[in-house]
């Protein structure tokens, strides 16, 4: 498993040193983008409309547009002078119930794993959240983001799963008609619940899969087999086969004149030696 | 009880054999019993034992006659005799280990396309099977297309009928000094040849639904652990027909596979030869490699 992050969890006066290691991973169907008329995978370029000139990396700076067409640059160092010391320490703020928190809150989720002797401490904290049936609330920062996390015991060990702040959840009060959902039948729901309750099933994420990607590897498995798939150089396919036919005749012709001659004759005396031979 | 009466025991080239069931029927439709067919056997044992010499056969064997059940036979059964075995496979260069096989039933001998033991193919086979009986004349367009296309190459094919519904082109290569790759390579172009010419009439579609009538050029067929019927081998039909040798001038419309009777076979041996004769001496090598050489210098750019 590749390491994420190296650093500690520090509560009170507890030190644990760890390693995150990514616990999710998206499984969709990478694509390449492709010139239709040849199958060259495209190239993207940066390019200044304004100069009309491929711009490297080193001409190019962050800028903040603070109102349509006003920007204000900030140099990389700028921006870490405010980072300030990247802190390598999950620091644990409060502990909380894990119901408390609803899911639309959860992010992204990394293994915790424990590092440099860090084993015992590691144990402890696990299995006093266990017995507590408490979570932490942390401060990480993350690829030069500070993210707010919570770390709670998952199976053998110990997970971290980086939470939205309160402003980057957006209010279910602003989606439309939500406020004129009408009354309820008392009968209507009894039936409701009733066909809940006859489809509930324990949760088992195996019986899911994603139908889609298998169905376009399936497809892909085909085209890639069968004779429809989409040469690397079209190229060579636009090469008209009577044509190269031809050619063939043409090359086969010059570099070696005698070549018909001598299998033609063989072939032709055989024959008549067959025919006389059948004859006699 | 009529068993013994059929127990014959006989000597065959120093080899003693007891053929069984003579009188049994294998084609009950045309009523050719075993002791016919063994005398064909006999009689085409100079002309098919080239071409089973040093390869593994595949057998299809009717113990009960035509039609009747089958079995495929790939593997040496235990009880089968030291002369039909090399090399774990079951093998037949002699007329005793023909007759032999044909005691047993065997109705159909499929070859492979390369020598037991070995990696290259000895030949190039073109199966040209149409989708019907009615459509035979689509499989007689490819074989004219195709000989035209060996002609202009340089290259000697040879062809025969399959004794069922199509016709195949054999394109020996006595030296083996191509791969399985590099004949793909060739066959790739000649499918691609035919389609280009007549987009109608052949496909390369390996969904047999999406083919629409059109002739299905096998590419595939041509490879590894794939055979194809051997020449003058009887085929598992009610009429008995054989895949039957042709001469190059005989693929026209009149062209008609029925003909091609065990009794018109042997009657063609006696008449016109075998059309197959040159077959082991003819030199393919050299035109192949100066086309293969085009087709990679092709590809490459």
């Amino acid at each position: 498993m590749h390491t994420m992050w190296k650093g500690s969890i520090r509560f009170g006066l507890v030190h644990i040193p760890i390693k995150l290691y990514a616990a999710t991973e998206e499984k969709g169907v990478k694509f390449r983008l492709l010139h239709q008329k040849c199958s060259t995978p495209i190239k993207y370029s940066r390019v200044c409309p304004h100069c009309d000139v491929e711009v490297s990396n080193d001409d190019i700076v962050k800028g903040y547009e603070y109102e349509p067409g006003q920007f204000v640059t900030l140099e990389q160092s700028e921006l870490d002078s405010i980072k300030g010391d990247v802190v390598r320490a999950i620091e644990i703020l409060d502990f909380v119930n894990l119901h408390d928190i609803d899911s639309i809150y959860f992010n992204k989720s990394y293994f915790i794993g424990p590092h440099d002797n860090g084993e015992k401490a590691y144990a402890l904290l696990k299995q006093a959240l266990q017995d507590t049936e408490k979570i932490g609330m942390a401060m990480i920062t993350l690829h030069s983001k500070q993210h707010l996390a919570i770390v709670r015991p998952y199976e053998q060990g110990l997970l971290l799963e980086t939470i939205y702040y309160p402003d980057e959840v957006r209010s279910v009060a602003d989606v439309p008609n939500i406020h004129s959902l009408g009354e309820i039948n008392s009968k209507e729901l009894k039936t409701a619940i009733q066909f809940i309750d006859q489809l509930t099933v324990p949760f088992d994420p195996a019986a899911y899969q994603d139908d889609y990607r298998e169905k376009v590897m399936a497809l892909i498995e085909e085209k890639a087999t069968g004779k429809h798939g989409v040469t690397k150089q079209k190229t060579k396919e636009k090469t008209n086969m009577v044509d190269l036919l031809s050619a063939l005749e043409a090359s086969i012709a010059e570099t070696k004149p005698k070549a018909k001659s001598t299998t033609k004759t063989t072939k032709t005396k055989r024959k008549t030696k067959t025919i006389k031979k059948a004859s006699s | 009880m009529g068993q013994d009466h059929d127990k014959q025991p006989v000597i065959i080239e120093g080899h003693s054999i007891t053929l069984t069931h003579l009188s049994k029927l294998l084609w009950k439709e045309k009523k050719m019993s075993k002791a016919h067919y063994l005398h064909y056997l006999t009689s085409i044992a100079p002309y098919v034992l080239p071409f089973f010499k040093n390869r593994a056969l595949t057998l299809i064997r009717y113990p009960h006659g035509v039609p009747g059940e089958s079995f495929f036979q790939k593997s040496i059964p235990d009880y089968a005799p030291e002369m039909v075995r090399f090399k774990g496979h079951i093998h037949c260069d002699h007329l005793a280990s023909l007759i032999w096989l044909g005691n047993q039933s065997t109705i159909e001998f499929h070859i492979p396309f390369q020598y037991i033991g070995e990696t290259n193919p000895c030949e190039i086979v073109f199966d040209l099977d149409p989708p019907s009986k009615e459509d035979f004349s689509v499989a007689v367009l490819a074989a004219q297309t195709i000989k035209e296309i060996l002609d202009r190459l340089h290259l000697i094919g040879f062809i025969k009928t399959s004794g069922s519904r199509g016709i195949q082109i054999h394109i020996p290569l006595i030296k083996r000094q191509f791969t399985y790759r590099e004949t793909r390579l060739f066959t790739t172009f000649v499918a691609k040849l035919l389609l280009e010419m007549h987009p109608n009439q052949f496909t390369t579609e390996r969904l047999k639904h999406k083919r629409h009538n059109k002739l299905y050029l096998d590419i595939v067929q041509h490879g590894k652990n794939k055979t194809i019927i051997a020449p003058y081998s009887m085929r598992a039909n009610e009429q008995g027909l054989v895949a039957a040798p042709l001469e190059w001038k005989e693929v026209n419309s009149s062209l008609r596979l029925e003909t091609f009777t065990h009794e018109c076979v042997i009657h063609r041996l006696h008449t016109k030869g075998d059309p197959f004769q040159s077959y082991f001496n003819v030199e393919n090598e050299q035109a192949l490699r100066s086309v293969l050489k085009q087709l990679n210098e092709n590809n490459a750019t």
